[in-house]
């Protein structure tokens, strides 16, 4: 009798706390949901409303008629961008999903590979290409062979989605990692499953999440990108929507042609927020029925079945990777452009220059900054994607990627207009801006990751009595790790990189990296250029190299 | 229940610390950009706020080297003033004028802009200020209401030093022998390719029929001046059109390249300066006078730009270099057409 009233007792008790604690967690939730809401009102809302009010000027009449005569650049825009997608998802998801299972040959040199082709700054990328498979290039050269169409739509495609794929394949990999449950392929195999079968029922959806929100990302960073179509489009007369804006911008500061950049700026949110809501609200977020087989799992036939892999992965690493990284280095190390790499034309001056204090000064605070964006970004992702509603995930994972839809000029130009008499112009603005435009970077890894977690795990948690923030600390944390990571380092890079905000923000005597390049760039010095690319390429390059040896040298 | 408030009150604690963490981060980096400004030789103000009397916040989209060396003679004799500079695309320039306007103002005291064209738009605005009387531009030097020439620019053609007949004139660019192998800077990016146009426009002989032409021969438009350098020194094209001073540098160095003054002559472009509405006190002035004094010419000079002042020497030309100019009052406000009848036939 005793021990069943102390039972009945302790059941009680037990069922007041669970409900405490789920009025902890509603209350923290609420929290957290203001706290993500007043940040994208912040970072993203007031930005675009200046851009907004500003491109209303000119009347609907106007604007209209500035997105009419830009036909072509918006045509151009979208079938650049769809194609380098398609392509660098394709790809990059199909090397994940073999890495992540363990089966993909030479995955020690894919994946340090990947992470060097990440470290080419944007702004030199498709200079490195030309100067490695263009006319007069490398590979003219030595065999007199070029990559056909290189200027013009073709190259501009295959140079992005290049740059692309391994953002694709860190996203997917880091997203399949959050959850090991095994077998289901090999089971369905098994059970007499045809390769289509298995493909169409276990391998799609367990992809589908976290492809999707590399896809997002990159389509987004593609219509952004302004360096590659300037450099691999102007010369075949292919203009797209960001070298338009950036070509209108030169023009004058007038109030006709600022609002036409307005408007123009305006044309690439829809443009890309179209594309990321479709994608978002189609089953994307939240998506959860998700397997992958552990390592052990995988028969040593389809070890060997990778021959074919193995030559593509190696010729893929060489032409996207080696070569072009090898035009830099070239050029890094010539006196002069339009000389042969030879010994008797190299010279350490470029590469002198490169390091002078100033430079490095301007290196370290940069890096500084990308720092700082990355762990902010990190902590806002995590507090977004903490959402329990499908559909609020998926709405708030749109807004979120405005401020990367939105181009740099005239996000530089929002900030400055909605913070201009709040935030000087320097390293609070540019901060500012970082934050809008790479918030999404941070958020979608981490909402794929989320999206692969076993609900069961944080109810187990729970039930056992752990708190919101000990579930959070104790189970999520740790199984989306590798996520945020990618997500953050991502940040952290493209943040390096950045250029296009940055030269617009910069306080004066707190220039940014970038923007040191950027004026050798003008100066046509391209031997210094491609050393402070160089520098620019070695910091991370190394933080990675010790990190993967410390890895190696654990397992 | 007590202990569920206070694990509740323990976990609000944790969160609002993280977010007072992130907020001092920011705030810490958001302070590193004043004490940054002091490193660097661009400046020895701080990096934002309003300006003393002795400090002058320079805009411009001239050279880094030409502007470091201008302004670090101009602070060595100027002690007490200080200059702030911020050094940008023109339009990037553009865009940060643009926003300013609309966020409190302009907050340049001088403009030193790259043409003449880009800084009649400043004009046209109500930016600049009159001319200060004090200072007195070289009598023969380009200028208006308020602004005035400080150096020269050469728009040229550059040719491969082992092309074996080079062209002579503009017209040579349009013939048979070079088809497909010339580069031109795209104008809606290059001051200077726009002034370019605009005599190429004004001309008889010429006018957009010349660039109808080009195309027709296989003329590739790529992106600014530099790239058609670079484009000819490393053998995608045999000739192009671009600024002598580009030319120099790249040849100096080793490019197998080398300037040719095509006839009737080099194009003539004024790179400009001015005080804004917003300067006060007689820095602005100061840095004015500097920039056309004889000292302020020599720096043009070393870095490898024509100065204005004719007793300054500038880089060597040949003796029967000639030059030519558009007519700037004629082009003033013709941009948008022209450059949209350009891409008609330069356009996608």
């Amino acid at each position: 009798m005793t021990s069943s009233l102390a039972a009945t007792t302790g059941r009680a008790a037990d069922g007041r706390r669970r409900g405490d604690l789920n009025q902890a967690g509603s209350v923290a939730r609420v929290l957290a949901v203001a706290l993500v809401l007043g940040a994208v009102a912040l970072l993203v809302g007031i930005p675009l409303w200046s851009l907004i009010r500003v491109a209303a000027e000119g009347g609907w009449v106007a604007a209209a008629s500035t997105v009419s005569a830009s036909r072509a650049p918006l045509a151009n825009t979208l079938r650049a961008s769809l194609a380098a997608t398609a392509l660098a998802v394709l790809l990059g998801t199909a090397l994940a999903v073999r890495a992540q299972r363990g089966t993909l040959p030479r995955a020690r040199i894919l994946a340090p590979a990947l992470v060097v082709s990440l470290l080419c700054p944007e702004f030199v990328l498709a200079v490195s290409w030309l100067q490695a498979y263009g006319p007069a290039g490398l590979s003219d050269a030595a065999l007199h062979l070029t990559i056909p169409g290189l200027l013009g739509p073709v190259g501009i495609v295959l140079v992005l989605a290049c740059h692309a794929v391994p953002i694709v394949f860190f996203m997917v990999r880091s997203a399949l990692a959050a959850r090991r449950e095994a077998q289901l392929e090999l089971a369905a195999r098994a059970s007499g499953a045809t390769g289509w079968v298995v493909f169409r029922t276990i391998t799609l959806p367990l992809v589908v999440g976290p492809a999707g929100a590399a896809a997002s990302v990159v389509y987004a960073l593609c219509v952004n990108n302004f360096a590659v179509p300037e450099v691999l489009g102007a010369p075949a007369g292919y203009p797209t929507l960001s070298t338009t804006v950036y070509s209108t911008l030169s023009l004058a500061s007038d109030r006709p042609t600022f609002v036409s950049v307005c408007v123009l700026a305006a044309a690439m949110v829809l443009l890309t927020i179209g594309v990321l809501a479709m994608i978002d609200h189609g089953g994307v977020i939240g998506s959860a029925a998700v397997r992958t087989a552990p390592e052990s799992a995988v028969p040593r036939a389809d070890r060997r079945a990778g021959l074919g892999w193995s030559a593509a992965i190696i010729g893929y690493v060489l032409l996207t990777v080696v070569v072009p990284a090898l035009a830099l280095l070239a050029a890094a190390v010539t006196k002069a452009a339009g000389l042969a790499p030879v010994p008797s034309n190299w010279t350490t001056d470029n590469v002198v220059r490169a390091l002078q204090p100033r430079y490095l000064a301007a290196l370290g605070r940069t890096a500084l900054l990308a720092a700082v964006a990355a762990l902010v970004l990190m902590a806002l992702a995590f507090l977004a994607s903490a959402q329990t509603r499908r559909r609020r995930r998926a709405t708030l994972a749109t807004l979120i990627a405005v401020g990367l839809a939105v181009p740099g000029s005239a996000l530089a130009v929002g900030i400055g207009i909605g913070y201009g008499r709040l935030v000087a112009v320097g390293t609070g603005s540019i901060l500012l801006a970082y934050l809008a435009k790479f918030w999404a970077i941070a958020h979608r890894p981490i909402t794929a990751a989320l999206d692969r977690l076993a609900p069961a795990l944080g109810q187990a948690a729970r039930a056992a009595g752990a708190t919101p923030a000990t579930t959070i600390r104790t189970v999520t944390l740790p199984l989306t790790r590798a996520a945020a990571t990618t997500g953050g380092l991502m940040v952290f890079l493209l943040a390096l990189h950045e250029v296009t905000m940055s030269s617009i923000l910069y306080a004066p005597g707190a220039e940014t990296f970038a923007v040191v390049v950027l004026d050798h760039q003008q100066l046509g010095d391209t031997g210094v250029t491609a050393a402070l690319a160089v520098v620019l390429a070695a910091p991370p390059l190394l933080v990675v190299t010790v990190l993967l040896l410390l890895r190696r040298a654990r397992t | 229940m007590s202990a569920t408030v206070a694990r509740l009150g323990h976990d609000v604690r944790r969160l609002l610390l993280a977010v007072g963490v992130a907020a001092g981060v920011v705030a810490l980096a958001a302070c590193g950009s004043a004490s940054a400004g002091g490193a660097s030789e661009r400046t020895s103000g701080p990096s934002s706020g309003p300006t003393t009397s002795s400090t002058v916040r320079l805009y411009t989209s001239v050279t880094q080297n030409t502007v470091d060396a201008v302004v670090q003679a101009f602070t060595a004799s100027h002690p007490g003033t200080k200059v702030e500079v911020f050094r940008a695309t023109t339009g990037q320039l553009n865009a940060r004028i643009a926003a300013e306007q609309r966020a409190g103002g302009l907050r340049a005291d001088v403009i030193w802009g790259t043409d003449p064209l880009s800084m009649e738009g400043y004009a046209s605005q109500g930016l600049l200020a009159p001319w200060p009387p004090t200072v007195q531009p070289p009598a023969h030097a380009e200028r208006t209401s308020t602004f005035a020439a400080t150096r020269l620019l050469f728009v040229v053609m550059v040719a491969r030093t082992d092309l074996a007949d080079p062209p002579r004139s503009w017209a040579d660019l349009t013939s048979p022998r070079l088809r497909g192998k010339v580069a031109i800077p795209d104008p809606a990016l290059a001051g200077s390719a726009l002034a370019a146009l605009g005599w190429f426009a004004q001309t008889p002989g010429y006018g957009l029929d010349f660039f109808r032409a080009l195309r027709a021969n296989g003329a590739v438009q790529v992106g600014a001046v530099p790239q058609v350098v670079t484009d000819v020194a490393q053998g995608r094209h045999a000739v192009g059109i671009t600024l002598d001073t580009e030319v120099r540098a790249a040849a100096a160095k080793g490019s197998p390249i080398r300037i040719v003054w095509p006839q009737p002559g080099a194009i003539m472009v004024y790179s400009p300066i001015a005080r804004t509405v917003r300067a006060t006190g007689p820095s602005a002035d100061d840095l004015l006078g500097f920039v056309l004094s004889r000292e302020g010419q020599q720096k043009i000079a070393d870095t490898g730009w024509q100065p204005v002042l004719d007793t300054v020497p500038g880089p060597s030309r040949p003796p029967e270099a000639r030059t030519v100019s558009p007519d700037w009052t004629a082009l003033f406000g013709s941009q948008r057409t022209l450059l949209a009848e350009y891409r008609t036939i330069f356009g996608p």
